[in-house]
Formats: structure tokens, sequence, C-alpha cells
């Protein structure tokens, strides 16, 4: 599973080495029925005969060197480009919107205490001594006082 | 005899051809397994090619390019240690597989 996985990366080298392959495979086979007594030009058609539609043998061969779930995802990823490509107002208008929203909540979130991807919490606790040990979940907050501003 | 051949099959008379003859070829595959079967199994090249992408996409053969006999540049297909064990589980399957049929089909001795 895992080398037909990396085969799909490698379309184009495994179709020329099977161009290659055939070659040699016709090759091979003209010349041993030239040994066989048949003048160049028949040994050449009946090599050609005996390996029958080239096409259907590559064909054959790509079936193998594909994922059918990687070719469909290919297909429909292509066939969604051609769609924004041919609406370029609407393709513009979703991606600068979908840009300024991001934007903004990365500048709105700008200066937040705390290593990205830290949960941001704002608990108010009602006890107003400044030793209350505050617990939320069980687990003690670790930094408060100060005015609830949040 | 039928031109289909059952996949694990192929895969095992590839796999038994490699064994026998060490690196190999396409077309000296073919041919070999031509020779073997006496002349009943001329593998179409849309089967065997494939057949050897499919063994070497499971790390029971691999293959590099060399030259041929005829001093043609040639991708030849050798067995990996994966294959030789390979080998050993398919033999064993198909004996059983074999004997398990030979019990069905043979007649029964008394008759109806």
């Amino acid at each position: 599973m895992w080398g037909r996985f990396i085969d799909v990366f490698r379309r184009r080298r495994l179709d020329a080495d099977l161009d290659a392959q055939l070659a040699h495979h016709l090759e091979a086979l003209e010349a041993e029925y030239r040994a066989q007594g048949l003048a160049p030009d028949e040994a050449r058609a009946a090599a050609r005969r005996a390996v029958g539609g080239l096409a259907q043998v590559k064909d054959a061969y790509r079936d193998q060197h594909g994922l059918p779930v990687f070719e469909t995802m290919r297909r429909n990823l292509r066939f969604a480009l051609r769609g924004l490509r041919r609406t370029p107002g609407l393709t513009a208008t979703v991606v600068l919107t979908l840009a300024f929203g991001i934007g903004w909540d990365q500048w709105a979130l700008r200066g937040t205490p705390g290593r990205p991807g830290d949960a941001i919490l704002c608990a108010v606790s009602s006890d107003r001594r400044e030793d209350a040990a505050v617990t939320l979940g069980g687990l003690p907050v670790v930094a408060r006082g100060g005015a609830p501003s949040c | 005899m039928s031109k289909e051949v059952l996949q694990g099959t192929l895969d095992l008379m590839v796999l038994r051809t490699l064994d026998a003859m060490g690196p190999q070829h396409g077309f000296g595959l073919a041919k070999r397994i031509l020779q073997v079967s006496e002349g009943l199994l001329d593998l179409n090249q849309g089967t065997l090619y494939p057949a050897l992408l499919r063994l070497e996409q499971r790390r029971w053969i691999k293959s590099r390019w060399g030259v041929s006999d005829n001093n043609r540049k040639a991708k030849f297909y050798e067995l990996t240690p994966r294959g030789r064990k390979q080998i050993a589980d398919e033999t064993e399957s198909w004996e059983q597989t074999v004997s398990l049929m030979a019990k069905f089909l043979a007649k029964p001795a008394g008759g109806e």
C-alpha cells in the first residue's frame, strides 16, 4: 500500500520506465523472430502483433500505479480550480473576505499573553479576599488579581 | 487453457521464476513462463508489466536498469528477502488448496 502511495508521485517516471521496457520487449521479440528465419520487416511486424495494443498495456500499467482515491481527489480539485477561474469576481470576494477575517482575528488578539495554543480563559471570582484560592474544575487558577476587566 | 490467470497465481509464478533464474528482465520472464508452462501461458504485456509493478510495490521484488544479452538497456527484476518469504508462505497455502480441492474432486470409490 505504501509503495503504491509513493508511486502516485512518480507517475511520469513510471510511464517512461514502461515505455523503455516495452521497447526492449519489442526488440527482443523481433530479434527472436529474425533468428527463427523471418525477414527483418516481417520480424518487426510479427513482434508488433505479439505485443498487441500498446495503449491497452499502458492503461493496465497506469491502473496499477494510480490510487483510485487520489485520482478522484486530483480530478475534483482540478474541477474546483477551473470553476474558480471561471468566476474571478466571486473568487476575489471570497478570498478577500477570508483574508480580512483571519487577519482581523490575528490583529485583535495581538499582544494577548501566553504562548500560542494556550487556552484563553477569564474567570471572575466574587471572593474579594486577596489570598482566596481560586480553583476551576479542581485546578488552581494561575494568574489572578486586579479588577475583573474581562 | 484460459488466458486469464488468477492474480495470486501469476504473482507466485513470477516470484518462483525469479527465484529459479536470478535477476531477469520482463521479456526473459515472459519467455521462461511460456517455456515452463509448455506454451500454455503466453503472458500479455498488459498483464506482465502491471504484475511486476505490483510485486515491486509490495517489496517482493526490486528492479534496476542493466544491459541485456543483446546489449540493450533493460530493467532487471530480482527477488528480495521478503519475496523469498512470500514464496514459502504462498507455496504452503497452494499445497493446502490443491489437496483440499483434490478431496472434493476425487470420484467416490463406491459410486452412487
